[in-house]
């Protein structure tokens, strides 16, 4: 009886194509995927990006240098200290130009204080894209905004802070303010400890996420995915420690990486994250002590601000990734080339790969685990 | 000490303002068609027309103060479950509208009214009407019953009473399923349809547990009836389903005789003259009427579509589910109907579990107290509103504080779980419902058999 | 009071009753009709529970309470919605061709066989061939109609019933369910191998 059911033709299904986005309320922004299903299961996945494009390069080559320097923030809405960094030490290499010593640790502290940001953002975002909907996400964001009220303190703004300028950065703190940053970081790993007794051992959360969306390493390095996505799946490429910049050789840290042979899936890229925010909090206890007095700009920011002719690249360890950033000056007061490398768009390249044969309600556990911005895709 | 306690303090009195300002005008406005009214003409000695006006107006006071009630009551629900929720995430929630937000939901309800009507392209305008009307229209119904049973039989509600009380509540709470799977075909949506298709798939699947659950506590009770079955549980919480239906009936005050006496032997004697097994029989009894109250709450949050088992409206992969196309009207009667079953299913929990309109505390430690004299008190100073004109009678007035208390803390305990738990997947949505819980529900219902067979020594 | 006639009394009274009968008949028919004659199939599946929906109402106004719950429970919710989401997922629309708008003239444009035909007459012959039988059998019959008062718990009467006096066809119905059951999972079980989640670049 069996053999003839089995030995009876298969039944003839349909492969069903969904168009998600760009304003499917999950995929954070505008991104569009074209999915083709075969039943729930994803049998191919296409990103459909640049809804969100805003030539960042072009306008970076017909704005002044001043001008430009507001904008950069925009590239990566979530991490700005790590984008005006990218182009201000890309500038700096340029033109040689020696950063004084308390911008440079002043530099580390904020842009690990914005990982932490960004990287609780990503936490909050990614339990509601789990389905956690209303509780835990506020947790993180109650963190977060102390970042922000401190950010505000010393750049005057909570998202696009324009704080890191070519030669320095652009305001010397308080000495109160370097109080409740070592108050928010003695308070903080108590906060993670909290997160994870909600999240890490919950049993849905652990069905959701182990598993899932396994990216096996050499995938990984052939779709030149970087960041903690990267280091869960084995290689620890972190540039402040392989080809370390500014003052992390003097920052005592580890870089964590997940030694997984079969590659890493939602869950490792989950806990990398959460042991990327302790290390944070480490390095900027770090600077606290070891910070030294002295000047914060070595480059007078005027309007018609100039940068010397020539070539000059950089790439720092931003929160999602390599962040690069490429420039081509002829002397004058706008740049001539302007080249952004961005670690989301290379990420999310991997993502259309991850998702095959997975539900469609992986399909958010997998791209949200991979923390893609796209507006960092799209510049 | 606790650092939300002004929030807290705030809820409390949200709940208890809506209480004051919504439940009990229309109690007191139905009370006054439906039991006041009909005496008046009955005494006046009417003709035949007369009193079948009467009859009519007592027979359908009850069904019409339910439909007056219940999108209220839904209307309160909402911004409970949002203060609620703002409390968990240290917000502040709705605070704006009226004094400190309690007109939030009105204001919501006129925005939903006046929004467009809109119904797609493409899609089946009949049953897409039609969708929000079966969905909503058996949570009416099925209310019916249980409100019997949570006044305590008022002579209001004593009509609604069914001897198949709580099949008759299943049955009509089956039936907004065809809703869904209505709403999700007809919209001529992809996401709405795989909503549709989810819910149908996961209401079945998670009916037999909860069925299964509410019939095992229906074999303990020995009836269908809900009236029944509350009124079995009166007397404290020992007599309460959630502790065996019965299985430590009188427990309580054979202690405290015991205790005064210093004379075990009589509670031994009483409870357990057949030794171990009897004894064993309670325990098994304990413990398994847990299990059937675990079962029960998560069959019923599949049932509504609560976190964790919202898969058909999953907003990260369906949008919005079913009800993705609905806007205005339909989409606020598919939101009401979805806050009623909440309440549904906690008045059913409570009535089942929780022993209805029952207070919790033994007898003899009521007796304890110096309240006897103080309702004997109010007793002859109300006994005009009492006895002859049935406007409340004491029995009434503290089943439905005791029952407001209930249910509210159960919807209070299934926020807590949306505000803390991530949704399942799918499959393991099906997994957990068909290798765990109706096995579960099985093993449970053959050791409550089992069990109840060898209570011997104080069934029923 | 007892000279007055109540509204439970109006209600069991025998005009209402039937002229509550027809009015829940007349709306039993009309959907029957809707659920043959409409073309969507998945909207007569949706009227066809409508049908059962009222055939409840039937049994609700014979005093058989249990009866009616379990009709819509069981015959509306729970088989009429696993058929009409069955319909969804295989699509009937890609079988329009065989449809009865295509009968009558043959896709070669050669004469109907006359097998053919008989398809087309023989549903409609068979349906009022059975009609006519119930309905002989129900007006030939002289039906004893008991005077007994219905009782008021007859879901316990019932439950007697089923577990004393039937319970060999009720247990044998158990088995019927059971062997379906197992029937269905066998079916499940061979159809589909265990799905293999494949990483890697699609080729």
């Amino acid at each position: 009886m069996v053999s003839d059911i089995t030995a009876s033709k298969p039944l003839k299904t349909e492969d069903m194509i969904i168009n998600m986005g760009p304003q499917h309320p999950a995929t954070h922004g505008v991104l569009r995927m074209v999915l083709t299903l075969d039943g729930e299961r994803v049998r191919h996945a296409e990103a459909v990006i640049g809804h969100l494009h805003r030539a960042q390069e072009w306008q970076g080559q017909n704005r002044t240098w001043f001008q430009y320097q507001a904008l950069i923030d925009r590239v990566d809405y979530l991490s700005g200290m790590f984008t005006s960094w990218a182009m201000s030490r890309a500038a700096e290499n340029l033109e040689d130009l020696v950063v004084p010593e308390r911008a440079e640790w002043l530099r580390v502290m904020v842009s690990e204080m914005n990982r932490i940001s960004s990287h609780l953002l990503w936490l909050g975002t990614y339990l509601i894209d789990l389905g956690a909907m209303f509780g835990f996400p506020f947790y993180p964001f109650r963190e977060r905004e102390k970042l922000l009220d401190l950010f505000e303190e010393i750049a005057g703004q909570r998202m696009m802070f324009n704080y890191i300028r070519i030669g320095g950065v652009q305001r010397d703190p308080k000495p109160e303010w370097f109080s409740r940053v070592r108050a928010f970081c003695k308070e903080f790993p108590d906060r993670v400890t909290e997160y994870e007794s909600i999240v890490t051992d919950n049993p849905i959360f652990l069905k959701r996420t182990k598993g899932i969306g396994i990216l096996p390493l050499d995938l990984a390095m052939d779709f030149g995915v970087t960041g903690p996505t990267l280091r869960a799946s084995g290689n620890p490429l972190d540039l402040r420690k392989t080809s370390p910049y500014s003052v992390y050789p003097k920052i005592d840290f580890q870089v964590h990486t997940l030694d997984k042979p079969e590659g890493g899936d939602t869950w490792d890229r989950y806990i990398l994250r959460i042991r990327e925010m302790r290390e944070s909090t480490r390095i900027i206890e770090q600077c606290l002590d070891m910070i030294t007095e002295g000047p914060i700009m070595g480059k007078k920011q005027i309007a018609g601000m100039r940068v010397k002719a020539g070539e000059g690249f950089s790439a720092i360890e931003s929160p999602r990734g390599i962040l690069g950033c490429y420039i081509i000056s002829d002397g004058s007061d706008k740049a001539y080339r302007f080249r952004w490398r961005n670690p989301s768009f290379c990420n999310l390249a991997v993502v259309g790969e991850l998702l095959i044969g997975h539900p469609i309600a992986d399909i958010m556990a997998i791209f949200g685990s991979v923390d893609v911005i796209l507006p960092d895709v799209d510049r | 000490m606790i650092p939300n306690a002004p929030e807290i303090g705030k809820l409390a009195f949200i709940i208890a303002f809506w209480i004051c300002a919504i439940f009990l005008p229309v109690w007191a406005v139905s009370w006054a068609v439906g039991v006041f009214l009909p005496m008046i003409i009955e005494g006046q000695n009417p003709g035949p027309e007369l009193a079948l006006v009467a009859d009519i107006l007592r027979t359908a006071t009850p069904i019409l103060s339910v439909l007056v009630f219940i999108p209220l009551n839904a209307m309160f629900m909402v911004l409970y479950e949002r203060r609620a929720l703002a409390l968990f995430t240290v917000r502040m929630g709705p605070n704006r509208v009226g004094p400190d937000g309690l007109l939030q939901t009105a204001a919501d309800a006129v925005k939903l009214l006046l929004k467009e009507d809109i119904t797609p392209r493409g899609a089946d305008a009949v049953i897409f009407t039609l969708a929000p009307i079966v969905f909503f229209a058996p949570s009416i119904i099925g209310i019916l019953p249980i409100l019997a049973a949570i006044t305590n039989n008022h002579p209001l509600f004593a009509i609604t009473n069914l001897p198949t009380g709580i099949f008759f509540v299943l049955a009509s709470a089956s039936i907004p399923l065809v809703a869904l799977v209505m709403a999700g075909w007809s919209s001529n949506n992809k996401y709405s349809l795989v909503g549709g298709l989810r819910a149908a798939a996961q209401a079945i699947s998670y009916e037999i547990p909860l069925v299964l659950s509410l019939v095992t506590v229906c074999l303990m009770a020995g009836t269908l009836d809900v009236v029944k079955i509350a009124q079995q549980q009166d007397g404290g919480f020992l007599n309460w389903n959630i502790l065996g239906g019965g299985a430590l009936r009188g427990l309580d005050a054979a202690i405290a005789t015991a205790l005064k006496n210093q004379d075990w032997a009589p509670v031994i004697q009483a409870f357990y003259p057949y030794g171990a097994a009897s004894f064993v029989a309670a325990i098994v009894l304990i413990f398994c009427s847990h299990i059937l109250l675990g079962l029960y709450l998560t069959g019923a949050c599949a049932e509504i579509n609560r976190i964790p088992f919202d898969l058909p409206e999953a907003e990260s992969e369906l949008v919005s589910g079913y009800n993705t196309e609905y806007s205005g009207m339909k989409f606020a009667i598919f939101f009401l109907a979805e806050f009623t079953n909440l309440f549904i299913v906690s008045c059913i929990a409570t009535v089942m579990f929780f022993g209805g309109g029952d207070n919790p505390f033994p007898q003899w430690f009521l007796d304890q107290l110096p309240l006897a004299g103080i309702q004997a008190g109010l007793g002859s100073a109300l006994s005009f509103l009492i006895n002859d004109m049935r406007l409340v009678d004491p029995d009434t007035f503290w089943a439905a504080i005791w029952v407001i208390i209930k249910v509210y803390s159960l919807v209070f305990f299934a926020i807590l779980i949306r505000g803390t738990l991530p949704r399942f997947r799918i499959d393991q949505l099906m997994d957990f419902g068909w290798k765990r819980l109706v096995p579960l529900s099985l093993i449970a219902f053959l050791l409550v058999v089992f069990a109840r067979v060898l209570v011997v020594s104080h069934g029923y | 009071m007892e000279q007055y006639m109540m509204l439970h009394d109006y209600v069991s009274n025998a005009a209402a009753e039937t002229a509550l009968f027809y009015l829940i008949s007349i709306f039993a028919i009309i959907m029957s009709v809707g659920v043959i004659s409409d073309r969507n199939v998945i909207r007569s599946g949706f009227i066809l529970i409508g049908v059962f929906g009222a055939i409840s109402g039937l049994f609700l106004l014979l005093q058989a309470q249990f009866l009616a719950l379990a009709q819509v429970m069981i015959y509306a919710v729970g088989i009429t919605l696993v058929v009409v989401i069955a319909l969804m997922l295989t699509n009937p629309r890609s079988e329009k061709d065989t449809s009865y708008e295509n009968e009558p003239v043959s896709k070669d444009g050669s004469p109907i066989s006359p097998f053919q035909r008989l398809r087309l007459i023989g549903p409609a012959f068979v349906g009022i061939l059975s009609f006519f039988t119930i309905y002989t059998a129900i007006r030939s019959e002289s039906w004893i109609a008991s005077g007994e008062q219905v009782s008021p718990d007859n879901v316990r009467v019932l439950g007697t019933a089923l577990t004393t006096t039937y319970s060999l066809p009720f247990e044998f119905a158990s088995v019927l369910l059971l062997a379906a059951l197992i029937g269905a999972i066998m079916l499940a079980k061979a159809e589909r191998p265990t799905p293999v989640i494949e990483i890697g670049i699609d080729e």
